[in-house]
C-alpha cells in the first residue's frame, strides 16, 4: 500500500532523522533504506528528501561530508548532529502523542 | 558531461532542478549530489532490467525522480543566494581595499600630497608650479620630483618626491635623506639647520627634512621655507654621504 503524499510529508523530517540515528547515509541510500524498512510503504520522493536534507543541514541538525561509498563512488553523506538528536527526540514524542491520539479516536466505540 | 552537443534528458533534468539556485558554488554542489543520486538509481534500473542502456536507464531514473521544476523551486527556497552573495561581496570588498592600498602607495594613482595639503587649507593659492628634470640615481634608488608648488604669500615650496628601487621593501629614509640644502637663482642658500629658521620676524631660508611613506614606490614630502615669490629655479642638494647630488626645480610657465 502506498500512502498519501501529504501524510508522508508531515512526518518526513522524523523519518529522515531517525534513519540517520544509527548510521550516516547518502540520499539514495536513505530512500532505498526507507523503502526496505517499511516494506515499500514509504516511497519517499527525491523532491521531498533533498529539500528536507538541505534545510536540516542548513539549520545544523545534520552535517554533511564527502566519502567514497561501498560502490566505489564518492557520495555526500549526512550525519545527525547533537542538535539533530534533540530535534529527533522532540519529533518522536510529538509522533507518539499524535498516533496515540489517533488510536484512541479510532478505537472509540 | 558538457562536451556532448545535445543535453541528455538526465542532464536536462539536473539543469532544471538546480536552475533556481543562483549562487554558483552551491548550485554545482547540489547538482553533483543529484547527479550521483541519478547514477545510483540508473545502475539499479540496469540491474533490474539488464537490457537497458546506460542512457536509457538514466532517462528513466530522471523521470522517476519527479518534476525537476518542482524540486528546483524547493531547493531554490532553501539555497537562498544572500549568504553566498555576502561572501562574494566581502571578497570584492577585500579586493577593492587591496587595490586602493596599491593605488595609494604605488603608481596607479598620483600621490595626494600637495593636493591634500591644499584641500586641508583652502586658503592656499599656488603662486607657481615647479618641475624637476630627469629622475636622479642615488645609491640603489631612483628619485624624482612628482610635484612642487610655491604657495602664495607664504614663501613655502611644497615638494612631493618619489623613490623606487629594486629593493622596494626598504624604506629610502636614511639611505640619502640626511640633511639636504638648497640654493635659488639669487644665490640664497637654504640651510637644513632647524635652529636657524627664524630670526624673530621671518622665516629664514630653510629646507625641511623629507620623510618617505608607503611601500613599493615610496613617497616623500618636503617643504622649503623662505622661497621668494619671484624665484625662477631652486636647486636642492641631496647629501648622500658619498657626495652631493643636485636636483634643479624650475618654475613652470604660468598662464
Amino acid at each position: 500500500m502506498k500512502l498519501d503524499k501529504g501524510l508522508i510529508a508531515g512526518s518526513s523530517t522524523l523519518l529522515v532523522l531517525s534513519l540517520l540515528e544509527k548510521e550516516d547515509m547518502y540520499g539514495y541510500q536513505m530512500i532505498t533504506e526507507l523503502s526496505r524498512r517499511s516494506n515499500d510503504t514509504f516511497q519517499m520522493k527525491e523532491g521531498t528528501l533533498y529539500p528536507i536534507l538541505h534545510a536540516l543541514e542548513k539549520a545544523k541538525y545534520l552535517s554533511a561530508y564527502q566519502q567514497e561509498a561501498p560502490t566505489g563512488r564518492v557520495r555526500k553523506y549526512y550525519a545527525i548532529t547533537p542538535r539533530g538528536r534533540e530535534l529527533l527526540s522532540e519529533k518522536k514524542a510529538e509522533w507518539a502523542q499524535f498516533s496515540h491520539g489517533v488510536d484512541q479516536v479510532l478505537s472509540f466505540t | 558531461m558538457g562536451e556532448k552537443q545535445e543535453r541528455t534528458p538526465a542532464e536536462g533534468w539536473l539543469d532544471k532542478a538546480t536552475a533556481g539556485i543562483r549562487f554558483g558554488p552551491d548550485r554545482r554542489e547540489v547538482r553533483r549530489e543529484l547527479e550521483e543520486h541519478l547514477e545510483d538509481k540508473a545502475l539499479d534500473f540496469q540491474r533490474i532490467f539488464p537490457g537497458l542502456t546506460e542512457d536509457e536507464a538514466k532517462e528513466r531514473a530522471a523521470a522517476e525522480m519527479g518534476d525537476p521544476v518542482e524540486i528546483g523551486k524547493e531547493l531554490a527556497k532553501i539555497h537562498r543566494p544572500w549568504l553566498g552573495y555576502l561572501w562574494r561581496a566581502s571578497q570584492v570588498l577585500l579586493g577593492l581595499v587591496l587595490l586602493s592600498f596599491l593605488a595609494e602607495v604605488g603608481t596607479l594613482a598620483p600621490h595626494a600630497g600637495i593636493r591634500s595639503d591644499r584641500e586641508a587649507e583652502p586658503g592656499w593659492v599656488v603662486e607657481a608650479a615647479f618641475a624637476g628634470q630627469e629622475p636622479v640615481r642615488i645609491n640603489n634608488y631612483t628619485l624624482w620630483v612628482e610635484e612642487a608648488a610655491l604657495i602664495q604669500g607664504m614663501g613655502e615650496l611644497h615638494i612631493t618626491w618619489r623613490a623606487a628601487s629594486p629593493r622596494f621593501w626598504e624604506m629610502p629614509d636614511g639611505e640619502f635623506s640626511q640633511a639636504w640644502t638648497a640654493v635659488d637663482d639669487r644665490g640664497t642658500v637654504y640651510t637644513s639647520i632647524w635652529d636657524q629658521t627664524w630670526d624673530g620676524e621671518r622665516m629664514l631660508p630653510y629646507v625641511g627634512s623629507v620623510q618617505f611613506t608607503g611601500a613599493l614606490v615610496w613617497s616623500g614630502e618636503q617643504t622649503v621655507y623662505g622661497v621668494p615669490q619671484e624665484a625662477q629655479w631652486i636647486q636642492i642638494n641631496i647629501e648622500t654621504g658619498e657626495g652631493t647630488i643636485p636636483v634643479v626645480l624650475e618654475r613652470e610657465e604660468t598662464q
